[in-house]
């Protein structure tokens, strides 16, 4: 028995149970909670890149309204010049409202005032002289007609000596007469509007005009750059995608070449496009905080569901490992293994009920070691019964009548000193085949084997009726079957013989031997008697004792053969043939 | 009377294009700029010493006047 029973002796399950759950109590726990950080990472992001695209465009509209706001304080100051027409004795008056005009609006660096007839009436600069009454026709003058047509009329981008930018406003007044004033605008007076706009931390607006020239950038050296500017090459790229897409944001680069998301709105009077822009990472920055947020709680939550999986996992599978280990142990032959389980459950149950297995296999065991001592030397039907009563005091010592029956071979010492070891082997096993079935059917105790002879009981241990009768037929039984061997070995040219004798008595009968090797047999001198009989008899002889005789006459033929004096029997003894059924005596 | 460039402005956009330069922008890559405000002043006190006579219309384009 082994001591120490490794379960992995044992053709190991391809997957382990603790495994199985393992990942069932993960998955169970981590997919919902991936799916859900999933969703809430995907609705976060379009939810917040909703937010963005509306604010960036909020801001752009914004940025549009300041600068229209800019250029609408230039034309409400410009209005006031084209109140009175050009009247005589008011040229003083038109004059000073020209002064008055260069004194309210910073931006505008000169001034024209053309009369109702397009002819220039005056004309007022911060760097020139003032002209007063050139006369100059100017009624074809883009401008004044422009203004005419519409009352304001806005030019386009011009550069000065290729940097400064400049345009042209014109406004006409309500009454033709009152003429129309034409006005050069610096634009870098923009910058205090458009560098006073931020968008979140870094985020910036400008504007360009609607051939894609820039117009107004918070840092100014990019407008005095001119026209041929490689700098704001990616803001035209930025007007086409937003042309391209008027209501949503785009990405793309700004003049320093950073990847920005941009938002456009147009600025109606001059067709110029006010953009806002926030560098890409900026503006992503709150989703990309929301995702990493996501991610964090998605590896804190599977580490959660990883070390909930495995402790439940172990408290489910560690009792089912333990009841395998025992049942392993169990398995192996330790009956008194007890599988310690408290879980309360129905596992608790499973352990006692091996537990209650393995007591019942220890008592099986035991019986089935009784019955294999017992089937030494009973037969093995008796065994079973005495083991099923539960008899074993049968085979204490007792005295008791018993019928014993001792056979042997003729010429068996001279024939095994002449042949081969195979061949005594081979001929012993034939002769005890055929015995052994004769002896198991007549349910007679084999006592001891001799060589070739046998010793049998009946009547102990266990009684049985008419063991003298029984006795004679076994032996005659078994006189037939040996004789039909005899013949086939006479034919092989051996000259080998039975004989059996019989005596019944009282002996006594019980178990002697030592510790692991015990037999049943009996003691008495009718043992001693059975056994001379035997060696008087010759062969194809069943010879009988006198109380043999008389128990089985009933049954049996016998004819008396005289007394015979017996080695170790003070008298001589009467000594009884066994007739054979035919009833004629073996030769 | 006076009238001069917005110092002011001249020496903001000084210390604004100084800083660029330091951050290491080239300066041949910053273009020139030029003036945007200008700034008229006229001392009537001092004309009125000197026996002279401010017209209107200059008075009325000073930015700054002081009398």
């Amino acid at each position: 028995m082994k001591d120490d029973v490794s379960p992995a002796t044992f053709a190991r399950p391809r997957r382990s149970l603790f495994q199985k759950y393992f990942l069932v109590l993960f998955v169970a726990v981590a997919v919902p909670l991936i799916i859900n950080g999933a969703s809430d990472a995907w609705f976060g992001y379009r939810d917040q890149r909703a937010n963005l695209s509306s604010r960036l465009r909020a801001e752009a509209n914004s940025a549009a309204d300041k600068i229209q706001a800019f250029l609408d304080g230039v034309r409400a100051e410009l209005d006031w010049t084209v109140q009175l027409p050009w009247l005589e004795g008011l040229d003083d008056r038109h004059r000073f409202d020209a002064l008055r005009l260069l004194r309210q609006a910073p931006a505008i660096t000169e001034v024209t005032l053309v009369d109702g007839k397009g002819i220039e009436r005056l004309h007022v600069s911060r760097t020139d002289p003032d002209v007063a009454m050139s006369g100059i026709d100017r009624s074809t003058d883009p401008a004044v007609v422009g203004a005419r047509a519409a009352h304001v009329w806005f030019g386009p981008l011009t550069l000065h000596r290729g940097s400064e930018p400049f345009m042209i406003i014109a406004v006409a007044g309500a009454r033709p007469s009152a003429g129309v004033t034409v006005a050069e605008i610096n634009l870098k007076l923009i910058w205090d509007v458009i560098s006073a706009i931020h968008i979140g931390k870094t985020g910036q607006a400008f504007v360009l005009d609607g051939v894609g020239r820039l117009v107004a950038h918070p840092d100014i050296s990019l407008l005095l750059r001119g026209a041929d500017n490689a700098a704001i090459a990616p803001l035209g790229a930025l007007q086409k995608a937003a042309a391209a897409q008027p209501n949503e944001i785009v990405s793309g680069f700004n003049a320093g070449n950073r990847p920005v998301l941009a938002a456009a709105a147009r600025i109606p009077g001059p067709d110029w496009t006010a953009f806002v822009e926030q560098p890409t990472a900026e503006a992503y920055g709150p989703i990309r905080a929301a995702l990493w947020r996501t991610g964090l709680l998605l590896i804190a939550g599977s580490a959660f569901a990883l070390a909930l999986a495995y402790l439940l996992a172990r408290r489910m599978a560690g009792p089912i490992r333990q009841l395998e280990q025992g049942a392993a142990r169990i398995g192996a032959g330790r009956f008194d293994h007890h599988i310690d389980l408290r879980t309360g459950d129905e596992l608790e149950g499973l352990a006692s009920r091996f537990n209650v297995m393995a007591g019942e296999l220890a008592l099986s065991q035991e019986r089935a070691e009784r019955i294999g001592r017992l089937k030494r030397f009973l037969a093995p039907q008796i065994a079973e019964l005495v083991e099923n009563v539960g008899q074993e005091n049968l085979l204490e010592s007792h005295r008791t009548e018993v019928s014993v029956v001792f056979c042997d071979l003729r010429g068996f010492t001279a024939f095994a000193s002449e042949v081969g070891p195979e061949e005594v082997m081979g001929l012993l096993g034939d002769y005890y085949d055929a015995l052994g079935s004769i002896i198991m059917r007549y349910e007679a105790t084999l006592t001891c084997f001799m060589g070739d002879g046998l010793m049998l009981l009946l009547n102990a241990p266990l009684p049985c009726p008419e063991p003298a009768t029984r006795a004679v037929r076994m032996a005659l039984d078994m006189q037939s079957a040996v004789q039909a061997l005899i013949l086939q070995w006479r034919k092989r040219g051996y000259v080998i013989g039975f004989g059996v004798g019989i005596a019944t008595g009282t002996a006594t009968v019980g178990r002697i031997g030592y510790e692991g090797r015990i037999d049943y047999t009996a003691i008495g001198s009718v043992v001693n008697l059975a056994s001379r009989i035997c060696s008087a008899a010759g062969d194809g002889q069943v010879l009988i004792d006198p109380e043999t005789a008389g128990a089985a006459t009933a049954a049996i033929g016998v004819e008396g053969l005289g007394t015979q004096q017996m080695k170790g029997f003070a008298q001589s003894v009467p000594i009884f043939a066994v007739k054979f059924a035919t009833g004629r005596l073996m030769a | 009377m006076a009238y001069s460039i917005d110092e002011n402005e001249v020496f903001d956009r000084v210390a604004a294009l100084s800083d660029r330069i330091l951050h290491g922008a080239k300066p041949s890559d910053l273009p020139l700029e030029l003036p945007t405000r200008f700034h008229f002043s006229v001392n009537l006190k001092t004309a009125h010493s000197l026996g002279l006579t401010v017209p209107e219309a200059t008075q009325l384009r000073a930015d700054d006047v002081i009398e």
